[in-house]
């Protein structure tokens, strides 16, 4: 398939396909009945789905937690006392520097700050480590860019 | 280039760009019924390319590596970072990183051999050895002869979709998108001057009317 046709073929098959997934303007009521229409059972499908989205979810989580441990050994190599010192912080205090670190990133972070309330105080602490790493980073990237 | 193949561009893993972990915190809140219903109808259909090609790719897949790669753990540590501008939408984020998966795919099938999902003892491959061959380096050269079958089943779905528009000035002109790669009903909508909804109806004869289609072999 090295001639143009065939070039012209893939891009023709690739369009198609992509035209026919697309759900511009049909709600979800529709798309299901064409999923149905497909031969799709789409209650069955659906479930197996949200089930390996909890999982991916979890997995995400620990894989997280993980680097977040790593982190927190590098950071209190680097920066002994901060994370000592958090950890009498309460869940006020954390929010509030977490509001702060967020807004003073050079870079846009996407903090849903409507629900920091409802999350647990390690949520909360790891959300900070996060960020207090942004900005180690932004610090370290702007030394290294002079 | 068709839509799905433009967002590919913006697909890519920007190596320099880490993985923004808040990103999960608005993932944990969505809506995942309703945002899994048109990703998993993307998915289909994307899925039917490689069917018609004589391979085979589980749609549920590729929409569970969609959400590893909003999750931030893809497979082989790919991750995307969703664009909420460009994206404001959950689902076309999940879409676009599937257009992206096998958009790729199509652009290199011509150099790389497309594999089945499973191994010879059974076992399941990644993703992405199937459909991103040049993202694991595991390129595979093509035979002549496969070459040859490739050529021929993509001819046929040509073919098969001029003979549907065939009387259909509306759908002819659904088609004439379609191999100019213009993909996106509002696009097709803009470039043929038609209604969005006479293109949606269109779209759904198309599919209908694909839906037991298998390319004929010489």
């Amino acid at each position: 398939m090295s001639n143009d046709k065939g070039k012209k073929n893939l891009v023709f098959i690739d369009a198609l396909t992509d035209a026919l997934g697309r759900s511009e303007g049909l709600s979800v009521e529709e798309i299901t009945d064409e999923l149905w229409e497909e031969g799709i059972d789409v209650e069955a499908t659906l479930q197996r789905l949200l089930v390996k989205r909890e999982e991916i979810s979890r997995a995400a989580k620990r894989e997280r937690l993980e680097e977040a441990k790593k982190e927190r050994l590098r950071m209190e190599a680097e920066r002994p006392g901060f994370l000592k010192r958090i950890s009498g912080w309460t869940k006020e205090q954390i929010l509030a520097t977490i509001k702060e670190l967020a807004a003073s990133l050079d870079e846009a972070v996407s903090v849903s700050f409507r629900d920091l309330e409802s999350k647990s105080r390690e949520d909360l602490v790891a959300l900070l480590e996060d960020l207090e790493l942004a900005k180690q980073r932004e610090s370290y990237d702007k030394k290294e860019n002079g | 280039m068709n839509e799905g193949g433009n967002e590919e561009g913006a697909s890519q893993v920007n190596k320099e760009e880490r993985y923004d972990p808040t990103i999960r915190e608005e993932l944990g809140q969505a809506d995942w019924e309703s945002v899994l219903i048109p990703v998993l109808k993307y998915a289909h259909s994307r899925a039917k390319k490689f069917h018609w090609l004589g391979f085979s790719v589980e749609p549920e897949e590729m929409v569970n590596e969609a959400v590893s790669r909003a999750y931030g753990s893809g497979t082989g540590g790919t991750y995307r970072n969703w664009n909420r501008e460009k994206y404001p939408r959950l689902e076309d984020f999940l879409i676009s990183i599937i257009a992206s998966m096998t958009s790729h795919q199509a652009e290199h099938a011509e150099r790389f051999k497309m594999e089945p999902l499973t191994r010879e003892d059974g076992t399941q491959k990644d993703l992405e050895d199937m459909i991103s061959p040049a993202a694991t380096g595991s390129h595979y050269p093509i035979t002549p002869e496969e070459e040859i079958l490739l050529a021929e089943g993509l001819e046929s779905i040509s073919s098969k979709l001029y003979d549907i528009a065939e009387g259909d000035e509306d759908m002819g002109s659904i088609v004439v998108c379609l191999e100019d790669g213009i993909s996106r009903p509002r696009e097709i909508a803009k470039a043929t001057g038609l209604d969005k909804k006479v293109v949606n109806n269109k779209l759904r004869t198309l599919r209908r009317k694909l839906k037991e289609f298998r390319p004929v072999l010489r």
